[in-house]
């Protein structure tokens, strides 16, 4: 590999206007540059390409759908046109109560990706704070909050997703809530690593012996360089998350209908199944083709971050 | 003996998160139009009127002792009956969909990373990152509307035969069964660039062997972990399959049972499904030091100094 | 007249990946006669490992290529042989001894299994199973390990107790050619000299032809009848022991290589190093490969690739000896 690190030493020092530790002068141009050569692995990947296209795409349209295909065509009901196959003016078709199933497809788009975004966000958010935790301190609070995550990995994610929404009962909110707190202790664990692999490093320990807060420490020394994996499963739990939000939607206990939700779609589409096989067709695509780009670009980011990986 | 306390542990969270359930049991049992008396003489009866703790207390009690898990207010009887007339028939689909995932993902798996880069390789690799993003119950229902609506080669709802499990079974495992893949796939790479194998090979080893005893062996105790993962995952993704193919069994009844409010047969059903996925872990776990010496050595050691 | 056992003439090897072709074996050429001992010394990454890989054909498939060469044993080009028919001479004609004792050795299987595999590859049609069990304990005890050890698991020894095994397991077919890539490097210096000198008593007893890689110019003193240093994928100088310890003339490089070992008789304020890096094996210079570390570098270094300067068995690929190598005191005497 060939970075042309003497030109940017050279050109730091000219703005500086003085000469820089070398220390000092990896510190300084070692971020954008890491950033920039990741970003060019992950543009030779094809497959993550392609993943980031089809996801580019599918947000396009749900940032778009009202401008594309009004809300009203997705849930107004229009009896005359019930049940048509797809055509021009209906690209997806119409379902039982004559609503645009491209309009429901792209509107549930939102519904779909706003979920599974939210919930990892949450999910990531609460799986830095107790993972830093337990990889930083380490000790009682360490093993409380693994033996905790232990227990809670155990009930199968799903069972617990349902738990959630069986105590607080079916809503978006409630359904977000479910589904990030099933997806949490993975994020944990995941964190908890990825902050222990770094937190022996040296410039942790330069931090930690300069007096520094430790809130300060995690966030500025270590959760930037432990970022990588964190990023990768934060995609994965994306994509994971709309999976499961689809099914709890589907058995009826997520999205409830008129509003437009892929799993959802799918569930209202079971009763037309012989006659109108495109109604549960072309969601079940929009679920795939999501969960199928997030995953290439969660892979491509891997072995971007890690060529070691890649054989 | 890891096992009680995860067992005690799970129970409680199914139990705390439950029981903030904001739905009044006793509403439910009388429906509405019951007057506060009869919903305070009710709540009273079920203990609802005490503390968390207390009642959590009596919850485990009253199971350990006397097997006893409440009673189902949708079908007024025990929730311990119907979990024992139902757990076998989901703990069968999860049996089957695992098996049908672990027997096609792994030996595809292992021989797409041993013919890397060929057609062999490539063709299996690319279905099964478009199968892993396949929700299980979307498959089910293309595999049902193509092989039992219009084909009809196999019944569409229920368990009459064994031909009722082979869609459930397919439908349910292929997810896992791509991810199996992909698993053993990378797994059987990580093996085959480690040195003993070169070793094996200096040896003039015959690349079957390499591949099949020495390569094989290793590759294979990782999968071991993450078969032992999938069964708890097949467990709880069985609940929108059965749901589907209108299978009795325990997923479908959670299902059923939230709709219903029927929290202490959903209570019960989820502790009971999550103390199984814990035990499967614990024995995937115990399965693997058993069969890779390394740990072995580690146990018998320890048990020998404790002697 | 002794043998020769192997010969490699002007080999290449190149790892190819999507980024970057590594020329890493850059058109070597010796010669090995039976029951001699080779040293090819040199520094990390010049080469010497893919060299002796490249004699087994065990180099990593997909990324390496072997544009140009031939690589003789006893007579057959290995290059151009069948994997069934190289398989037959692995491990019972050529075995190796590899760097790494704690990976080499495959952790599922008894290190028992793992010596008895190699006779059953070789020698199943000709012997009892009872009979490869009894040789089993025969080179366990040959490299001073209890036979009753072998049912034991490779985590179950020590660095050097593997290695031993590794070395049981090399020859317990009795090769004719044993390669040993740094066999001690891996080791604790105690551990290393029992290692070697084990090795050395063996090679003494079998009379095998051996190659010995290593960086340790002290191995070399101790073992080699021929040493070849190795830098950049070139063997820049090489020669009988007495041409590299004895003679006047070197390569700088290999002056170089002396120059940074510290001696006990000599008082030196600090060690010599050879200042710089080997340059990037991705790219092809015209020039020497050594000339911009190079202490006596001169023009025509940057800008022509030496040839070999020859003096019996002694060879120098370096301008400074385009003249030949004759040794100044020698020439007097010729006057």
């Amino acid at each position: 590999m060939s970075l042309p690190k003497p030109d940017i030493d050279q050109e730091l020092q000219q703005e500086c206007g003085q000469e820089l530790a070398p220390e000092a002068v990896v510190a300084i141009y070692k971020k954008p540059s890491q950033l920039k050569e990741i970003w060019r692995r992950m543009r030779k990947n094809r497959a993550a390409m392609i993943g980031l296209t089809i996801i580019a795409v599918i947000l396009f349209l749900a940032v778009f759908a009202e401008q594309i295909k009004p809300y009203s065509l997705a849930v107004n009901q229009n009896v005359k046109i019930r049940l048509q196959p797809p055509s021009l003016a209906h690209p997806f078709g119409t379902d039982g109560y004559g609503r645009d199933l491209f309009a429901r497809c792209i509107h549930g788009a939102r519904v779909s990706l706003s979920i599974g975004f939210t919930s990892a966000t949450l999910s990531l958010v609460l799986g830095l704070f107790f993972g830093s935790a337990a990889g930083y301190y380490g000790g009682r609070a360490d093993t409380v909050i693994m033996r905790s995550v232990d227990v809670i990995a155990a009930i199968p994610s799903i069972l617990m997703a349902l738990a959630v929404v069986a105590a607080l009962g079916a809503s978006p909110l409630n359904l977000i809530l479910a589904v990030s707190f099933a997806r949490t202790p993975a994020v944990i664990r995941v964190v908890r690593t990825a902050v222990l692999s770094v937190g022996d490093q040296e410039y942790v320990e330069a931090a930690k012996a300069g007096g520094t807060r430790d809130i300060r420490i995690i966030r500025k020394s270590i959760l930037p360089n432990a970022m990588g994996p964190i990023l990768v499963q934060a995609t994965m739990s994306v994509a994971q998350n709309i999976l499961s939000a689809a099914t709890l939607s589907f058995l009826g206990l997520g999205i409830n209908p008129p509003t437009p939700e892929w799993g959802a779609i799918i569930s209202e589409s079971k009763e037309f199944m012989r006659t109108a096989y495109y109604l549960m067709f072309f969601p079940g695509l929009m679920i795939i083709l999501s969960t199928l780009s997030l995953n290439l670009v969660g892979d491509g980011l891997r072995d971007a971050l890690d060529p070691r990986l890649k054989s | 003996m890891l096992i009680i306390p995860i067992t005690l542990g799970v129970s409680f969270i199914v139990f705390a998160i439950l029981a903030i359930t904001p739905g009044d049991p006793a509403t439910m049992i009388l429906g509405i139009g019951g007057t506060q008396e009869e919903i305070d003489r009710i709540n009273r009866e079920l203990g609802y009127d005490q503390p968390f703790l207390k009642r959590y207390a009596d919850y485990l009690y009253k199971a350990i002792v006397k097997q006893d898990l409440g009673t189902s207010y949708q079908f007024k009887t025990t929730v311990w009956s119907n979990i024992r007339q139902r757990l076998p028939i989901s703990f069968k689909v999860t049996i089957l969909a695992l098996s049908f995932a672990s027997a096609v993902g792994i030996p595809i798996g292992v021989l797409s990373a041993v013919k890397q880069y060929s057609l062999l390789d490539t063709i299996p690799t690319i279905m099964a990152l478009f199968l892993a993003a396949i929700p299980t119950f979307w498959l089910g229902m293309m595999l049902m509307l193509l092989f039992c609506l219009e084909l009809r080669w196999f019944p569409a709802t229920g368990i009459s035969s064994w031909k009722s499990y082979v869609m459930p079974t397919i439908g349910l495992g292929m997810p896992y069964a791509a991810q199996q893949l992909r698993f053993a796939r990378s797994s059987m790479l990580e093996t085959i660039r480690q040195d003993y194998i070169r070793t094996a090979r200096a040896k003039g080893a015959p690349e079957n062997i390499v591949i099949w005893k020495h390569a094989l062996k290793n590759a294979l105790l990782p999968i071991i972990t993450i078969i032992g993962v999938n069964f708890s995952l097949i467990l709880g993704g069985a609940v929108a399959t059965e749901t589907l193919f209108s299978i009795p069994g325990l997923g479908s009844m959670v299902v059923t049972g939230i709709k219903m409010k029927d929290i202490p047969m959903v209570m019960g059903s989820i502790i009971v499904l999550s103390i199984i996925c814990s035990f499967v872990i614990l024995v995937v776990d115990l399965l693997y030091a058993l069969i890779d010496p390394r740990i072995k050595a580690k146990y018998t050691k320890r048990r020998r100094s404790a002697a | 007249m002794t043998e020769t056992i192997l010969e490699v003439k002007d080999l290449e090897v190149q790892y190819k990946t999507e980024l970057e072709t590594v020329y890493a074996v850059n058109g070597i050429s010796f010669r090995l006669n039976e029951g001699e001992t080779l040293g090819i010394v040199g520094e990390t990454g010049a080469g010497k490992t893919t060299t002796a890989l490249s004699v087994l054909r065990l180099l990593p498939e997909r990324v390496s290529f072997i544009p140009k060469g031939e690589i003789y044993f006893q007579g057959q080009n290995l290059l151009e042989m069948k994997e069934n028919e190289l398989r037959k001479i692995r491990g019972e004609k050529i075995a190796m001894i590899f760097q790494d004792p704690m990976t080499s050795l495959n952790p599922v299987m008894t290190v028992g299994e793992q010596i008895l595999e190699a006779l059953i590859f070789h020698r199943a049609e000709k012997a009892e199973k009872a009979e490869l069990e009894k040789r089993v304990d025969e080179v366990l005890t040959m490299v001073g390990i209890a036979a009753d050890r072998k049912a034991d698991y490779p985590h179950q020894f020590s660095g050097g107790m593997k290695q031993r095994v590794v070395i049981a397991m090399a020859l317990a077919c009795e090769p004719e050619l044993l390669i040993a890539d740094e066999p001690t490097t891996a080791l604790d210096v105690t551990i290393q000299a029992q290692v070697l000198l084990m090795i050395r008593n063996l090679r003494d007893r079998l009379k095998t032809a051996m190659i010995m890689i290593t960086h340790d110019l002290g191995i070399v003193a101790q073992t080699c009848d021929n040493v070849a240093v190795m830098y950049a994928g070139e063997l820049i100088e090489s020669g009988t022991a007495e041409d590299i310890f004895c003679a006047e003339k070197h390569h700088p490089y290999t002056e170089g290589l002396f120059g940074s070992i510290p001696s006990l008789r000599v008082y030196t304020e600090r060690l010599n190093p050879i200042a710089g890096l080997m340059p990037d094996p991705t790219e092809r210079n015209p020039g020497c490969k050594f000339a911009p570390r190079c202490p006596k570098v001169m023009a025509i270094c940057r800008s022509s690739h030496p040839e070999d300067a020859v003096e019996n068995t002694h060879r120098i690929k370096c301008h400074l000896y385009s003249d030949g190598i004759t040794d100044p005191r020698k020439e007097e005497e010729r006057l």
